[in-house]
């Protein structure tokens, strides 16, 4: 099972280190994963400092938990869920912010926007759990079981959120 | 095939391959789903224009150094440059007898002889307090420089953090500047085709 090219295989070799005492060889995990989780992170809560201080955060859990994974062919799921954790965590802190939520332009003149402002901005419009499913489908390439293990959320519960996500970012991208 | 159930999985190659070439045939022959698999392949293909980008900064893990306690460097610094200053002027001797330390203070003083009295002159040594001041004054420096240096070194990564987010800042700010145009010219484009119309 190969999350994203990366063969479980090396992660679970690094590890093995890193739980005999090689604390450098966690840097090799951290240098591997360190992008896609960032870039996770800040798909969900769209502010580059945070996302960056909870990829620290993220890592510095995994590494003071390292010891209690179980199978350890999973780690980069494993790690997917501690940051998910890390970002929900951020996000019901901010719950009680008021936020200005953009509706969808809907009967008015729409072009097709194609640029990272537009894409960026329409995944803000999504509800978080949508959101998280369809970053983790798009842009991690994770499986329907991986992002249910990472929900902790049914397959089918996470395939209607990809298909109700999928549908708001059609009528806001075009 | 459940039309709605299955789209995902197909488009996203978590099907069988004997469910594929189902799929594939069924999309064959109806127009409806084909219409569904391209615009699910369409939304995806308009967020993949979306790429990754670099963290800001690297992280590294450094094992756990047992660190030397240098909020203790300056005081017992002094008092030890004090015991020494003292001790290298002032007549202390320290003496280790049966077990036990004796410290005493002044000369030792010389069993009195039967013979003729001897008169001897000694001359009064001062504490060199000169030269105390001067240790402490030292260490105190010392102490101060460490802390200018750590406080460089923090406000290096502060300017570090900001000046990844100016330049985040100025590379959105240019990707508006292009979009403002682009769209400009797409307003002038539909306005034209509408007054033709």
């Amino acid at each position: 099972m190969k999350l994203g090219g990366i063969k479980p295989v090396d992660d679970r070799k690094i590890i093995e280190r890193v739980l005999k005492g090689d604390t450098e060889a966690f840097n090799l995990l951290v240098r591997r994963w360190e992008k896609p989780i960032y870039n996770f992170i800040l798909r969900m809560i769209n502010d580059r400092d945070e996302a960056m201080d909870l990829c620290q955060e993220s890592f510095m859990k995994a590494y003071r938990e390292l010891r209690t994974l179980k199978d350890r062919d999973r780690f980069s799921a494993w790690l997917y869920r501690i940051a998910h954790n890390t970002c929900y965590s951020k996000l019901r802190k901010d719950a009680g912010k008021t936020f200005v939520e953009l509706e969808p332009e809907v009967g008015e003149i729409r072009m097709p926007i194609v640029n990272r402002l537009a894409v960026e901005s329409a995944l803000q419009q999504l509800p978080e759990d949508q959101r998280e499913v369809v970053v983790l489908k798009v842009f991690h390439n994770l499986k329907f079981d991986e992002i249910a293990a990472v929900q902790e959320a049914p397959v089918s519960t996470v395939k209607s959120r990809l298909y109700m996500g999928f549908e708001k970012l059609r009528s806001i991208l075009g | 095939m459940s039309h709605l159930s299955r789209i995902a999985e197909f488009v996203f190659g978590e099907l069988s391959r004997s469910e594929m070439a189902e799929a594939d045939q069924h999309l064959a022959g109806c127009a409806d789903c084909r219409s569904e698999v391209d615009a699910f392949r369409h939304t995806q293909m308009l967020l993949k224009t979306s790429p990754d980008v670099e963290p800001p900064r690297r992280m590294i893990f450094e094992a756990e150094k047992r660190s030397f306690p240098w909020r203790w460097a300056v005081p017992v610094g002094v008092a030890a440059a004090f015991v020494l200053g003292v001790l290298a002027v002032a007549p202390i001797q320290v003496q280790w007898e049966d077990s036990r330390v004796i410290i005493a203070y002044g000369k030792p003083t010389e069993p009195v002889a039967p013979a003729p009295v001897v008169i001897r002159e000694t001359a009064a040594q001062p504490i060199d307090y000169e030269r105390i001041v001067e240790a402490v004054r030292q260490s105190h420096q010392e102490w101060l420089a460490g802390q200018m240096r750590n406080l460089t070194v923090a406000n290096d990564r502060r300017i570090q953090r900001l000046d990844s987010s100016i330049a985040y800042l100025e590379s959105m700010q240019r990707v508006m500047y292009r979009d403002t145009l682009d769209n400009a010219s797409s307003i002038q484009l539909l306005a034209k085709s509408q007054l033709q119309e």
